[in-house]
């Protein structure tokens, strides 16, 4: 009989999962020093005890045989798709040196040749930002690869709620409509699992929920109606849906948009804002009958009317919204939509009758606003050549309905907390507080000037960034006045190739940097055309401070405040690091410690006696104990987030819903977008283009065509893709239990398409296809027929089709990858938001 | 003499990493005069990297005076400047900031 070996080691270890965005709260069961089964943290308010297939196969990655573990550089000179690098294993200290060489001498003759991308966005993924910033560098990405990320999600939220990202209040919400927003899938501040929770528990409860897109998505399948819509048209129909309530029905929330908007701001006849002598904005007061400005104590402000100010015809933002949509009649909409006028009308009638304007609610001993309706929009919506006018448009609705920011309403995430608010700007407007700003912001916007940075954000005043824009750039720096090439890319946990769209033109791009170091778990597309890999650290094997960043990763409205940490479980491999930890090294060996530490210090804003002295070399934990420290107080450093994982505290109602507390405003009319509009024109025409198109800087959102409207004939299905709820971007489709289960999956690695056009077509379930662009890009694929898609529409679910060498040995994943089917063209992104357009005309035929 | 350090990314614009400003002779100088200053020697590409539109101090740049971040500081745009005084730019490129 053989001995049982006694069992030494048998702990659950609290952390965070890193195997999508949602930094779910998870234990970890380890048992003689190997992980064995991971679960929900059933003391998390993030998702309790419930995690997905996701983060239940983290362990399939971390036990990877084909892992990266030695650093390795490239052999052979030619980069490609699909060229075998080479690779030789080289020491820590060849790799090092070599790289530090190169980054000594870019430091030395001009910082902006170093382009640093990571998405590694939580924890201390902030240090792309420092290193770069104190390296010298403007060329910095702690993002995705950008295309249609939150590009016009986020400037429309740090516009109206003052922050990141914004979420229905599922808690009091009654009624709720998402427009291209994967609620139950979205790996990202959806929180598939706790904000999923809760929306169940409110169609328990009876709050009605309607799912606006071409494809009866996880959510659509739990809602009480799905309207399938034809892809890039959302903001048609919620116009129209503003117009009903407006006009039709003469319901708004005179209110909220009198005292928390800018809708009484008097504009001009020309669009601009009226202004007094001293340059205030000015709106009608009713009780004096006359223009005053808009912080005047006292003022009675009108919404409606024609008044003479200054010797001119003036009228007040909002009697403009209400005329401007008029245009947008639901048959319109319907012709542009698909979806039937009489559908667009009840829609819009029953969420109007729903805001239920004009009642409160008391929480916390305050009385509020009740405004139980929700129209949250998200990805779907808004990638499209003029994603902005979508999202505008559809918060439209939120807006004249006053549910923003209030009990029942549409949330942002985290707009005031314990010791941040945003503050009053320019025009009495809302800017976001700074502690929770991470990009660039919409209001008050950053001057256009000649392009300093790779990405030309200078280009896009209104964008939160241009990351769509930097392949462009990459392949002609000159174009856009820029006066040096990128001689170095350091790439951090970011397949930046395959979640790229376009990936032949992509690649051609990253060619033209000279020396690529990239970070790999697994050797990936991206790793592929790199000079040297360094083996980076499995989300069990790393120390990330606090992974639920307030920004990002934390449910909005009623609860608790939690900061956590996200702990090793188990040692990496012999030889493999943090990659935080290798770029502090990098920084000792270029003499970066001085600006690195100062850098810290100051952005992370850490208080003596906790502040990083350049005198002293830390390590990533002890940075991370130091932060902790002055953030939370000595008694909590990294030991203590170790042994009690979460710091936690109530949100007051203030912070839950601030709105009613607050005193600047949000816009319903853009003004200052009139202003960047001619300022870019003669900033372009300078830099030689000729038609750089500020068409889509209005006050007021429209709908406008996307370009794969204009062809027709053969082509005539859209392509369009939609999340998987056990795969995140690219990074899990290569997890075995994954890959298996999307195997078993009929509507995995697949085109779904409505079996009505298959019959059309005289197509059948499981037929071989080619999925082939009038632009001459094609994917080949099996089809799989489903109801829930808009017989228009072709949907390609996931990012899968990986091409990697290495990956191939052990995933075999034939699916199809959507983003090859996308042409780069500056013609197929929006020049507001840098939205790529993810809609795509296609022909399917039978292979 | 003011002393004006630049970190990172602001070198890109001023060319140097510290210079020094003269004191006005009546010897009153705030710090939104000393950043006024800055912008006509170093043009409106540094002022869009320190500046809003509408004059905001920019949401990546911190401006510190001594040890002192008073980038946030309500009136600290009015803070007398005194001989002697140092004074940090820098700015911090996207997903960084935030201390929580
Ligand atoms: S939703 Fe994301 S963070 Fe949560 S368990 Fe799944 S993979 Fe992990």
């Amino acid at each position: 009989m053989t001995a049982v070996a006694k069992t030494q080691d048998d702990a659950w270890v609290p952390t965070v999962c890193y195997m999508c965005y949602n930094a779910c709260n998870i234990l970890v069961h380890r048992v003689d020093g190997v992980v064995v089964k991971i679960e929900g943290n059933p003391d998390s308010p993030h998702n309790g005890s419930r995690i997905c297939a996701k983060g239940n196969s983290a362990l399939m990655g971390l036990y990877n045989p084909y892992r990266v573990t030695k650093p390795m550089k490239r052999t052979n000179p030619e980069k490609g798709i699909g060229i075998d690098p080479g690779w030789q294993e080289i020491s820590w200290e060849e790799a090092l040196t070599t790289i530090a060489d190169r980054l000594r001498a870019i430091r030395e003759t001009d910082p902006r040749k170093l382009y640093f991308l990571s998405f590694d966005t939580q924890g201390f993924g902030t240090l792309g930002g420092v290193w770069a910033s104190a390296f010298g560098t403007p060329n910095v990405w702690p993002g995705s690869a950008g295309y249609f990320c939150g590009n016009a999600v986020h400037p429309v939220s740090w516009m109206m709620h003052g922050t990141f990202f914004q979420e229905p209040d599922f808690e009091h919400t009654r009624y709720c409509m998402l427009f291209g927003s994967q609620h139950g899938v979205a790996p990202f501040t959806k929180n598939p699992i706790g904000l999923s929770a809760r929306m169940a528990n409110a169609r328990k409860k009876g709050m009605k929920l309607v799912v606006v897109d071409p494809y009866c998505n996880t959510a659509a399948s739990k809602a009480n109606e799905w309207v399938p819509i034809r892809p890039g048209t959302d903001a048609a129909m919620a116009l129209a849906m503003v117009n009903v309530i407006l006009n039709d029905l003469g319901i708004w929330d005179a209110e909220f948009l009198a005292r928390h908007t800018n809708s009484p701001y008097l504009i001009d006849g020309d669009g601009y804002y009226v202004r007094d002598a001293e340059g205030q904005v000015l709106i009608w007061d009713l009780a004096s009958g006359a223009a005053k400005p808009f912080d005047a104590e006292g003022a009675d402000p009108v919404l409606e009317g024609t008044f003479q100010v200054n010797g001119a015809s003036a009228r007040p933002a909002f009697e403009l919204v209400k005329e401007h949509v008029k245009k947008y009649t639901p048959e319109m909409a319907e012709e542009i939509t698909t979806v039937p006028a009489a559908t667009i009308r009840r829609l819009a009638r029953e969420l109007a009758e729903a805001a239920c304007i004009g009642s409160t609610i008391t929480l916390g001993g305050k009385v509020l606003p009740y405004r139980p309706v929700s129209v949250d929009w998200s990805k779907g919506a808004i990638a499209h050549k003029h994603g902005m006018h979508h999202g505008f448009a559809i918060q439209l609705l939120n807006t004249v309905l006053g549910a923003v920011d209030v009990p029942g309403g549409h949330l942002g995430v985290s707009a005031v907390g314990p010791t941040w608010g945003p503050s009053e700007g320019p025009d009495g407007l809302l800017v976001p507080a700074p502690r929770i700003v991470i990009e660039l912001l919409p209001y008050p916007p950053t001057k256009p000037v000649r392009p300093k940075t790779m990405d030309a954000c200078e280009l896009f005043p209104f964008a939160s960034y241009s990351m769509s824009v930097l392949p462009a750039v990459l392949m002609d720096p000159e174009k856009y006045g820029l006066d040096y090439k990128i001689e170095m890319l350091i790439n951090c946990r970011n397949n930046y190739l395959m979640t790229s769209v376009d990936p032949p033109f992509v690649a051609e791009a990253l060619k033209q940097i000279p020396f690529i170091v990239s970070f790999a778990v697994n050797m990936d597309e991206t790793a592929e055309l790199a000079d040297i890999v360094l083996p980076d650290t499995h989300v069990l094997e790393r120390l990330d401070a606090l992974p639920n960043r307030v920004y990002g990763w934390i449910l909005p409205g009623e609860g608790d405040w939690y900061w956590t940490v996200r702990q090793p479980v188990v040692d990496p491999p012999p030889g493999v690091r943090h990659w935080t930890e290798v770029m502090y090294d990098l920084g000792e060996r270029i003499g970066l410690r001085e600006d690195l530490y100062f850098t810290f210090n100051t952005n992370l804003k850490i208080k003596d006696p906790f502040k990083l002295k350049s005198d002293q070399v830390y390590s990533h934990v002890e940075i991370v104990d130091n932060y902790f420290k002055s953030l939370f107080g000595a008694e909590h450093g990294v030991d203590w987030f170790k042994e009690n994982f979460m710091l936690r505290e109530p949100k007051k109602i203030e912070e839950a819903y601030p709105r009613p507390f607050l005193k600047p405003r949000v816009p319903i009319y853009v003004e200052h977008v009139k202003h960047l509009a001619p300022q870019l024109t003669k900033l372009t025409a300078e830099l030689g283009f000729e038609d750089w198109d500020v068409s889509d800087y209005t006050p007021l959102p429209d709908w406008l065509p996307c370009p794969s409207y204009e062809v027709q004939g053969e082509y005539d299905l859209l392509a369009i893709t939609a999340k998987q709820a056990f795969h995140s971007h690219s990074y899990t489709v290569d997890t075995v239990w994954l890959n298996e289960l999307a195997d078993q999956y009929p509507h995995s690695k697949a085109a779904l398409i409505n079996p009505a056009t298959a019959a059309a077509k005289g197509l059948r379930d499981g037929d071989e296809v080619l999925i082939r662009t009038h632009e001459g890009k094609e994917v080949r694929t099996r089809l799989s027929l489903f109801e829930g898609v808009h017989p228009e529409v072709v949907v390609i679910p996931g990012l899968h089709g990986h091409w990697g060498r290495d990956r191939k040995k052990y995933v075999g994943d034939k699916g199809p990858h959507f983003n090859s089917l996308l042409t780069y063209d500056m013609r197929n992104i929006d020049m507001t938001s840098t939205s790529f357009d993810a809609c795509v005309r296609v022909k399917v035929e039978k292979v | 003499m003011i002393t004006v350090h630049y970190m990172g990314n602001m070198r890109n614009y001023t060319h140097t990493r510290t210079e020094r400003v003269e004191l006005p002779p009546a010897g009153d100088l705030d710090l939104k005069g000393l950043l006024a200053l800055l912008v006509d020697k170093h043009g409106e590409e540094f002022e869009s990297r320190l500046f809003t539109v509408g004059g905001n101090l920019h949401n990546q740049a911190t401006v510190m005076v001594g040890e002192a971040d008073v980038s946030d500081n309500a009136g600290a745009m009015e803070m007398k400047l005194r001989p002697g005084d140092e004074v940090t730019i820098l700015t911090v490129t996207t997903l960084s900031g935030g201390s929580c």
